[in-house]
């Protein structure tokens, strides 16, 4: 008994209350009883209802010898919630057994009768080792000198931890569950949490673990040790090779009998017992595991998710308006890191505007490894009608149950986008229903439909004709010349001929002047002489009679090499000629005289002309 | 006698109208082919359209199109050049070409050409032999009137604007002229091929036994420069030259 740690054996004893009623579909009836003994060793073996039976009735123990018992005790509570006052009553029965044989063996289920009704409780099995004598007791007489209490021990074979793991040959990602437990045979009475060691190369989920108050009997190795779980967690391997979980140094105390030997006055030794507590220390050995890659052969959408996952997916609406929102969940289940799960690639039509998913996870974390699911929500926004089929979703994992890879896919959605109204563009993010052109992929350009022209092409220069392009242009362009030359020609042949001619005629004028001076017909000869004098400068200077003044005559003649003295006779005569038509006779000079004046300067004129 | 006519009208008519038939459905079937993604059967009316000497620009760019959805690249390439060749400023051939050649293993670095080379080159590739010929005989005529107006004006001036301004426009003649035959060259010029085979070993000398100088494949274009027996001189756009088989390439 008193090696039992903070053992709880409630014996609040008797507030009877016989009111107190449990309802007979409410009966509990239990049996408890340690799961390891050792031959020799007393042990109890407890019955505990919750209501008073009429009649109960032990089972049969054998091959177990009954020391003592039943001793019955009874506690009741009351409790109060609102306004019900509620009574509980606990009975239990309490019988002192102990092994003779070692071997496992079971007590059959004790009955009771409540109410006239029959129950029965569970039976018991219970492995009997061969006993030993309690290692702690004869070590702590060995071990204790008188009076040194405080001194340290150190753990041994009697008092240890380690780590247990479900496996040492994992795959990368593959969950390993660890417990952390203390095995005692020296009478731990304290133990401080320990701390635990970094854990590098491992993602690290907690299980919850209650909080250590009563260790339990097991068998190690035919040796009844007393053990209690100090912590449990799942290991995800995050790389390759062999990791070590550290080891754990614990501090605790365990309690002792130290018999102390005090000295009287009266030289008489006195020996008497006392319990103390001691500190004891002890670490766990390290724990390697081997982690080996994934297998080759992994799906190209596998993203390292290793477990057992189931998957469904839907959508929220199979229809709806443009720019409202589409929201696509996919559900991953099972057993698996789900914080570490990649979302599996939707790939929506080109049209909607895809936001990233929103993960919600949820995980339970149980020796079994972790379980739950993780929702991937994604929000798409079609901007366009139309009719569009989301393809399947797949997403792939790794097995390491069946040891492949596996592969879950959706059915393809379809989805049917309505034009919405109007004005519900304000929601669209850039200004108008305007939008540049994406580029989606690059394609070759689509065939040419229209019927070509069958003609085997020619180019221009394949022809020889093709040369006529430049030579007729070119014979136009000759013969233009050629025209324009022989005009030229002409007319220049003209000019010359009136220029030879120019004395003769004035010569023929002046002879006809001079017959008209002889016949003393006055106006005919000044104008002979002025024709002879306009004819002459016209054909000479080459301007034709009609421009002919005297202005440019002067300006020809003076290019030309006329002094001004000429011209001024010439001008003289000119103005005799007009002037003698209307003046009357007598104030001008002769007609013989103009007629010799005029001779002699035509001559001068037609020699000093150049 | 008026029915004679009308028999030589109809004559007359149905005769063209009856050999462009064939053609005309055998082109649109094999579109039909193309569209339903039936491309071996497409390429091959396209091939026999070619065969039978309908070569437009428009087959060659379909049958190319019908081998790179097979993934013929090289066959592709070669046909796309050959309509390329025959259209010369088409933006979807140019296009196509440019994408299938994106998928051809050789990445060869052009030599780089002598700027003024490289700019005589880019200036006769703006327009095709036709265009720069009515170009050039636009040009000509134009400076031979200029040279009229000079030959016939009275004014000094003018007559020198109208001098140099000939001069220019005949220099513009003789400049696109020389564009045009450079072009027409070009066109007629069959000295350019396509290596149709995966991968083809180019030799030092015209001998199988000769060392081998380099690797070439699929859809890589080479300039062929001589030929002795079932062998051919090539050379790559890097200035390599080598011995290749005949019958790893085709000619454009």
């Amino acid at each position: 008994m008193r090696r039992e740690f903070r053992y709880v054996l409630p014996l609040v004893l008797v507030l009877v209350n016989s009111v107190t009623q449990v309802p007979a579909q409410d009966v509990d009836f239990k049996a408890s009883a340690p799961s390891v003994v050792a031959t020799g060793e007393p042990f109890e073996v407890v019955y505990t209802l919750n209501a008073r039976p009429e009649q109960f009735r032990q089972p049969e123990f054998s091959p177990f010898e009954l020391l003592g018992g039943p001793s019955t005790s009874t506690s009741t509570s009351v409790q109060m919630i609102g306004t019900q006052i509620r009574q509980n009553i606990t009975v239990s029965y309490t019988y002192y057994l102990r092994a003779n044989s070692t071997g496992k063996f079971e007590i059959p289920p004790a009955q009771a009768t409540i109410k006239g009704k029959n129950f029965s409780s569970n039976a018991l099995s219970i492995e009997v080792v061969k006993g030993s004598t309690p290692a702690s007791q004869p070590q702590q007489g060995a071990q204790s000198p008188s009076g040194e209490e405080a001194e340290s021990i150190k753990g041994g074979k009697d008092l240890f931890a380690a780590f247990l793991v479900d496996k040492r040959n994992v795959y990368l990602g593959e969950p390993v569950i660890v417990t952390l437990k203390v095995y005692d045979r020296m009478g731990l009475s304290r133990l401080a949490p320990p701390k635990l060691p970094a854990l590098q190369g491992f993602y690290k989920n907690d299980i919850p673990t209650p909080e250590l108050r009563q260790l339990t009997r097991e068998n190690v190795n035919g040796q009844i040790y007393n053990t209690g779980v100090i912590a449990r967690f799942i290991l995800y391997p995050q790389k390759t090779g062999d990791l070590t979980i550290g080891s754990v140094e614990f501090n605790g105390a365990v309690q002792r009998t130290v018999t102390r030997r005090s000295r009287s006055w009266f030289d008489f030794d006195f020996d008497f017992p006392t319990i103390q507590e001691q500190p004891v220390t002890f670490r766990s050995e390290p724990v390697t595991i081997h982690v080996k890659p994934l297998p080759p052969g992994q799906p190209a959408n596998f993203s390292g998710t290793v477990g057992d996952l189931s998957m469904a997916a839907s959508i929220d609406k199979p229809e709806l308006n443009t720019n409202d929102a589409l929201t696509l969940k996919i559900k991953l289940t099972g057993k698996a890191n789900m914080k570490m799960i990649n979302p599996p690639v939707v790939s929506f039509p080109a049209d909607f505007d895809a936001y990233p998913p929103k993960a919600n996870v949820q995980e339970e974390y149980t020796t079994e490894g972790t379980t739950g699911s993780v929702t991937f929500e994604y929000i798409a926004i079609p901007r366009h009608p139309g009719t569009f089929t989301i393809p399947p979703v797949s997403f792939s994992y790794f097995s390491p149950r069946s040891n492949e890879y596996k592969t879950l896919a959706s059915q393809p959605f379809s989805v049917t986008v309505n034009k919405g109204r109007e004005d519900t563009t304000i929601t669209v993010v850039s200004g108008l229903s305007r939008e540049d052109v994406r580029l989606l992929n690059q394609d070759i350009r689509y065939i040419k439909r229209n019927i070509p022209d069958w003609k085997n092409k020619q180019l221009l220069l394949d022809s020889h004709l093709f040369i006529l392009w430049y030579v007729a242009p070119l014979v136009l362009f000759a013969l233009l010349i050629g025209i324009r030359r022989k005009t030229i020609r002409e007319r220049a042949d003209a000019a010359r001929m009136r220029h030879k001619r120019a004395a003769r005629l004035a010569a023929k004028r002046l002879r006809k002047a001079e017959k008209a001076m002889k016949n003393q017909q006055q106006d005919e000869f000044y104008e002979e002489i002025l024709k002879a004098i306009w004819g002459y400068l016209s054909d000479k200077l080459m301007i034709p009679l009609a421009n002919l003044s005297r202005d440019n005559a002067w300006q020809a003649l003076s290019e030309r090499g006329i002094s001004g003295e000429l011209k001024e006779q010439l001008g003289k005569i000119i103005d005799t000629c007009e002037l003698a038509r209307f003046a009357p006779a007598g104030t001008l000079p002769s007609m013989k005289e103009t007629y010799e004046n005029a001779v002699v300067l035509m001559e001068k004129i037609d020699q000093n002309l150049k | 006698m008026r029915h004679i006519k009308i028999i030589l009208l109809l004559f007359l008519f149905t005769l063209p109208a009856k050999a462009e038939v064939i053609p005309d459905s055998l082109y649109s079937m094999a579109n039909k082919f193309y569209s339903e993604g039936r491309y071996a059967e497409a390429a091959t009316l396209y091939d026999s359209l070619i065969n039978s000497g309908y070569t437009a620009p428009e087959v060659y760019f379909n049958l190319g199109n019908a081998c790179f959805k097979m993934r013929q690249i090289g066959k592709a390439i070669l046909n796309y050049e050959r309509a390329n060749r025959l259209k010369p400023f088409d933006e979807d051939i140019r296009f196509n070409l440019q994408l299938a050649r994106a998928y051809t293993v050789d990445k060869i670095e052009s030599l780089p050409e002598f700027f003024l080379t490289a700019w005589w080159r880019a200036f006769r590739s703006l327009m095709d032999s036709d265009h720069w010929m009515i170009l050039s005989i636009v040009l000509f005529v134009v400076s031979l009137t200029l040279i009229l107006l000079f030959l016939f004006s009275a004014q000094v001036n003018r007559k020198k604007i109208f001098f140099s301004l000939s001069v220019l426009f005949l220099l513009g003649a003789i400049l696109t002229g020389i564009s045009g035959y450079r072009q027409s060259k070009e066109f007629h010029a069959r000295n350019e091929g396509i290596v149709m085979v995966p991968s083809a070993t180019v030799k030092s000398s015209p001998d199988a036994g000769s060392s081998d100088l380099f690797v070439l494949h699929e859809g890589t274009k080479v300039r062929i420069e001589d030929a002795v027996g079932q062998w051919v001189e090539i050379r790559i756009a890097n200035g390599n030259k080598g011995w290749i088989e005949f019958s790893n390439i085709e000619i454009i």
